[in-house]
């Protein structure tokens, strides 16, 4: 049996807006192992954004426990989160938020700027993986939307964390062109033996996921992948 | 270039916005640097008329007599003895006003040299006193002390018509008829004596065209009174304990010597307060627009610099959300902030500094107080880096409040929005 890299017991958000509360989670626990792919579905507003934020230390629960490779996130300061975003977690957005004044090659040196060993070499490497390694000098303003996703991609992995965290990353793309992210993040992360949490409302995605989660209304439901292809 | 690419790249549309802060930081702080330098320039000459026209010392004189300037300036007729003031003043009186006395006896003395007669002004002076009211630049030998006998220090013009030499003496006919000798300690290069007498007779002189004496022999106060046989004085200086004090001073003074018609007494704090009042007036009111200045253009510049960070807040969530410690995101906001409005600031000392005139005269009454040397002073600079900061902290913090209080997820999706 694997270690899970991944715990959440009993997580409940609630977000204030004006004198209105809004249940984002509630008591939301699962688990997930090293390497698992994991596809989290749900319509909008129904969590999924807050789940990830949440698992990437962007952000805070009310109550529950999380826990990233054995150690417990929600206590984390500002400063030992951002640590624990840069060593452990790559984040695809699904408005892509690449830097617009750098090119394609530094956007992916970004995150390693922080602990001031910018290599060169391995975002080179990590933009061929994804296929862009004639568009490395390229701004995001020059390159299409799925290049621009391509970058975040290889950005989430610069560090080679242990987990990705994928919000929605087809969401501003053509159904062929999401097909080839959604292939090419999951070949990426099983290639790397990375935990994937996926988010996406595109049922079709499903397919290489090990396991799949539908979230309604703040409440986690696991599907069997199987079951829903 | 990845740093700087953060910190200046992908203005956009906002790089109009950071270029102007920067230009209106240069001209306030042109303005600022230019008018603190002129106010520093202002209170340094009002310093230095304060040093120099010394409006706590209030002058007590005698009775001037015209008529003891008919001598003679040549022929066989005996030296006389004649004061160029009356020797009116009673030392005891000048003490009860308070204030610290400086006593003198100034005396006119027509004394032989070679074939011809020579007019002197000896005076006699407290050494140590007398150097805080007026100015002895010895330039050979020593001043006087308090405890020297027939000694004498006297200025080069003088010594040149004596014909006398550091070491050497000279003879003075005294008030019973005796020559008393006096031995030159020192020669004087400079001299600078706080209210002399009025020069009305040819005498060698280190100023010659000057109304006023400017050029003497000094001896000590019991000297002189060896020499003019009385103790009473012909004219005292009475240094009051800070400028504000001389009124009262004056008015014990004039109590003293009411009854003395031939007493007079003078000061000049009054013209230099009216003087001075004209003069901080103008200072206060360049100072005002100053301020005015420093607050308006440092509240442009900072609501300029608050639109630019605004919109790279989205920038500066992302650095957080890809793991930038808090601080180093901070510091690539704030590299930002104190470039542009740092090079602003620098371009406008450099204006200031260049432009502002390196003297010039205050129109009127207030130009009594000198001209005016503007310069620049860590002061300044302390004030110039304190704008460029206020309007850097002005502009930034609701930027750095906002991802401060929110969490990143926050900050991205309201940023985003």
């Amino acid at each position: 049996m694997t270690t899970p890299s991944i715990v959440l017991r009993s997580v409940t958000k609630t977000y204030r807006r004006g004198e209105r509360r809004i249940s984002a989670l509630q008591d939301v626990s699962f688990e997930m192992s090293q390497g698992e792919l994991a596809l989290l579905v749900g319509p909008s507003g129904s969590g999924k954004t807050t789940l990830l934020n949440l698992i990437a230390a962007l952000d805070r629960p009310d109550c529950g426990e999380i826990i990233v490779g054995g150690a417990e996130i929600t206590g984390l300061s500002r400063s030992s989160a951002a640590l624990y975003r840069n060593e452990q977690v790559g984040f695809i957005f699904q408005s892509y938020n690449l830097l617009p004044q750098l090119t394609a090659l530094e956007n992916i040196l970004l995150p390693m700027l922080p602990k001031r060993r910018a290599d060169r070499g391995r975002a080179g490497e990590l933009l061929d993986a994804v296929g862009l390694s004639d568009r490395g000098s390229h701004r995001p303003s020059e390159l299409s939307g799925g290049e621009q996703q391509r970058v975040a991609i290889a950005r989430a992995l610069a560090n080679d964390p242990a987990i990705i965290l994928a919000d929605e990353p087809t969401g501003n793309l053509d159904n062929d062109n999401a097909c080839k992210i959604a292939e090419l993040l999951a070949s990426a992360c099983r290639q790397r033996g990375k935990s994937l949490i996926l988010v996406t409302h595109d049922r079709e995605m499903i397919a290489p996921a090990d396991r799949v989660f539908s979230i309604h209304g703040g409440a986690l439901i696991p599907i069997e992948s199987a079951l829903v292809s | 270039m990845i740093w700087a690419k953060l910190v200046f790249g992908g203005f956009g549309r906002r790089g109009l916005e950071a270029l102007v802060a920067l230009a209106v930081l240069a001209i306030a702080t042109a303005i600022v640097a230019g008018a603190m330098m002129v106010i520093k320039g202002a209170n340094d000459a009002m310093a230095r008329a304060g040093r120099e026209d010394r409006p706590d010392i209030v002058q007590v004189k005698s009775r001037f007599n015209r008529a003891v300037f008919e001598t003679p300036r040549s022929g066989h007729l005996p030296p006389l003895t004649l004061p160029v003031y009356e020797p009116l003043i009673d030392p005891a009186k000048l003490s009860a006003a308070g204030g610290a006395v400086v006593a003198r006896q100034s005396l006119l003395r027509n004394v032989a040299s070679g074939e011809s007669f020579l007019n002197l002004y000896i005076f006699g002076i407290e050494p140590e006193k007398e150097s805080q009211a007026s100015v002895f630049s010895v330039g050979r030998g020593r001043f006087l002390r308090s405890d020297d006998g027939p000694v004498a220090v006297l200025d080069q013009a003088s010594a040149q018509a004596l014909g006398v030499k550091l070491g050497g003496s000279f003879p003075v006919r005294k008030a019973d008829g005796q020559d008393l000798s006096l031995t030159v300690v020192g020669i004087l290069d400079r001299l600078d004596l706080r209210y002399p007498p009025p020069r009305t007779i040819d005498a060698p002189a280190l100023i010659p065209d000057s109304n006023y004496i400017s050029s003497g022999v000094f001896v000590t106060l019991r000297t002189s009174e060896e020499i003019f046989g009385r103790s009473t004085l012909t004219d005292a200086l009475v240094i009051a304990p800070a400028a504000q004090d001389v009124p009262p001073v004056v008015d014990g003074l004039r109590e003293a010597f009411r009854l003395e018609p031939g007493v007079f007494i003078s000061e000049r704090y009054g013209q230099f307060r009216r003087k001075v009042h004209d003069f901080a007036q103008t200072l206060a009111l360049f100072a005002i627009i100053t301020v005015a200045t420093a607050a308006l253009a440092g509240s442009f510049a900072a609501n300029l610099l608050h639109d630019v960070y605004a919109d790279r807040r989205r920038q500066y969530a992302m650095l957080l959300a890809l793991g930038f410690p808090p601080m180093q995101a901070t510091m690539v906001g704030i590299s930002l902030g104190v470039a542009t409005a740092g090079a602003g600031a620098l371009i406008g000392v450099l204006v200031g500094v260049a432009c502002t005139p390196s003297h010039f005269a205050m129109p009127s009454l207030m130009a009594d107080l000198g001209t005016i040397e503007p310069s620049f002073n860590a002061l300044i600079a302390a004030v110039l880096i304190g704008l460029t900061l206020v309007a850097i902290a002005l502009g930034m913090a609701p930027t750095a409040w906002r991802l401060h209080r929110r969490s990143v997820a926050g900050a991205l999706s309201q940023e985003g929005r």
